[in-house]
């Protein structure tokens, strides 16, 4: 198979075909696409791709699925303006073009030997799920998993089937805290940063992978530092407006760095100074 | 056969309490007493008079209120070494919410109208509830307003641009 990116022109997109479709949740949906001739679909976890619809315009969306199969992509999708509305009514057998992979991976090499603490927020566990396949699938190769999930209520958790079945792997510790909830609910309430103080961790043994919306990723560190981890150990997956994805538009500018190729996922200590200063 | 537990022993081990004096915390176990609740039992009902507090020692208790459309809401869950209720150190010493036992709980119940009557007469145990508490109103406060802010948001990590 050779690989879907056009080295030529990295700004064209290529077909893929949408093989299935799967609700998660209200507005957000699950898209698996193949490519139309069947090319390699690589990605590393972290790595993002831009989705093309036609007639419509280009968003960048992470992978959501397993790292290791090559032959499709997966990407969970919320509907929150027109070309996700395009992609979240997509049918199977409709074209979708992509270009990709781009940007900066979770740090798998770094956090070897090491306990890995996953933080998301909302949609932010999905650019984290290939993650957590590829840590269950190296288990041998790390230390505890804890995975502390924070979403607004039981209504609104993703990947709600595939939470409960890793709580039971002997790697792994599954934590979920939603804002508010009925009584039936028997998980955590509150914020995610919560859960922070009812982790047990290791600091100097811990890398620590976040990602959420940017004020819940700010609070979250803050929790994290209150618990002696260095900075140098805490990832962070940063969103920008990007467009062309290859570090040339610089719409995606923040401070020194283009989320698009220098991110989305950057080391704390690069861009804690920013998480400071306001309207960057 | 193991050394019964008193409830003093229960106090200094607990976090909440820790650095307390001893002779206050003989004074504050003067106005303890272990209790049991099944689930669905309420430790602290929203709108009656606030005379009391509890440290958790085993099981999982929910702050809620009703709500006649949705019926119990639930805001906070405690568990093992969490203390719940603050309203009795505070006028009008009227509770604002329900705690209720999710699981089988065992908790110690600390008179607050008697532990008032002590922290007046010893400012210094005053101080000291007091300040143990107001920590734990903050830490409840800016739980409750990053809750307000709804952090998980609309604004999604996959849909970068809102297009």
């Amino acid at each position: 198979m050779t690989p879907a990116v056009n080295k030529k022109n990295p700004m064209l997109p290529f077909p893929c075909r949408v093989i299935e479709t799967r609700e998660e949740i209200s507005g957000c949906l699950s898209l698996v696409l193949r490519s139309e001739d069947n090319a390699e679909l690589s990605f590393m976890p972290g790595q993002f791709y831009m989705l093309y619809v036609f007639g419509h315009g280009e968003v960048p969306i992470s992978v959501s699925g397993f790292s290791s199969e090559t032959d499709r992509l997966v990407f969970t999708i919320m509907n929150v303006g027109s070309v996700t509305r395009a992609l979240c009514t997509v049918q199977v057998g409709d074209t979708v073009g992509i270009r990709g992979p781009f940007g900066s991976t979770w740090p798998l090499e770094q956090a070897k030997g090491r306990d890995v603490l996953i933080i998301a927020g909302g949609l932010g566990l999905a650019p984290l799920r290939p993650v957590i396949y590829h840590l269950i699938s190296h288990a041998d190769d790390y230390g505890d998993i804890t995975l502390l999930y924070g979403t607004r209520s039981t209504d609104t958790i993703l990947f709600q089937d595939e939470l409960a079945p890793w709580d039971k792997l002997d790697c792994m510790q599954v934590l979920v805290t939603v804002d508010s909830a009925g009584p039936d609910w028997t998980g955590h309430v509150g914020v995610v940063t919560e859960l922070i103080d009812k982790a047990v961790f290791n600091p100097s043994q811990t890398t620590a992978l976040t990602c959420g919306p940017e004020i819940m990723m700010r609070f979250t560190v803050h929790a994290l530092l209150d618990q002696s981890l260095k900075s140098s150990d805490i990832f962070v997956s940063m969103e920008r407006n990007m467009k062309c994805a290859l570090g040339i538009c610089g719409r995606c500018q923040y401070g020194p760095h283009f989320i698009c190729k220098d991110g989305p996922v950057l080391r704390l200590d690069q861009v804690d100074h920013l998480f400071k200063v306001r309207e960057v | 056969m193991g050394k019964i537990k008193t409830i003093k022993d229960y106090l200094s081990e607990s976090s909440f309490f820790e650095g307390m004096k001893d002779d206050h915390l003989e004074l504050l176990s003067g106005c303890g007493g272990i209790q049991h609740f099944k689930p669905g039992d309420f430790l602290i009902k929203e709108g009656e008079e606030a005379n009391s507090f509890y440290l958790i020692l085993r099981g999982e208790i929910a702050v809620e209120s009703y709500a006649p459309a949705s019926g119990p809401i639930m805001l906070s869950r405690s568990g093992p070494g969490e203390v719940t209720g603050y309203s009795w150190l505070f006028p009008p010493h009227r509770n604002q919410f329900d705690s209720r036992a999710l699981t089988k709980v065992d908790a110690i119940h600390l008179d607050g109208k008697c532990l008032r009557g002590k922290a007046d007469n010893d400012y210094e145990l005053g101080y000291h509830l007091m300040k143990r508490f107001a920590q734990l109103v903050l830490q409840r406060m800016h739980n409750t307003h990053r809750q307000m802010l709804n952090v998980y948001g609309t604004e999604q990590q996959v849909d970068t641009s809102g297009q």
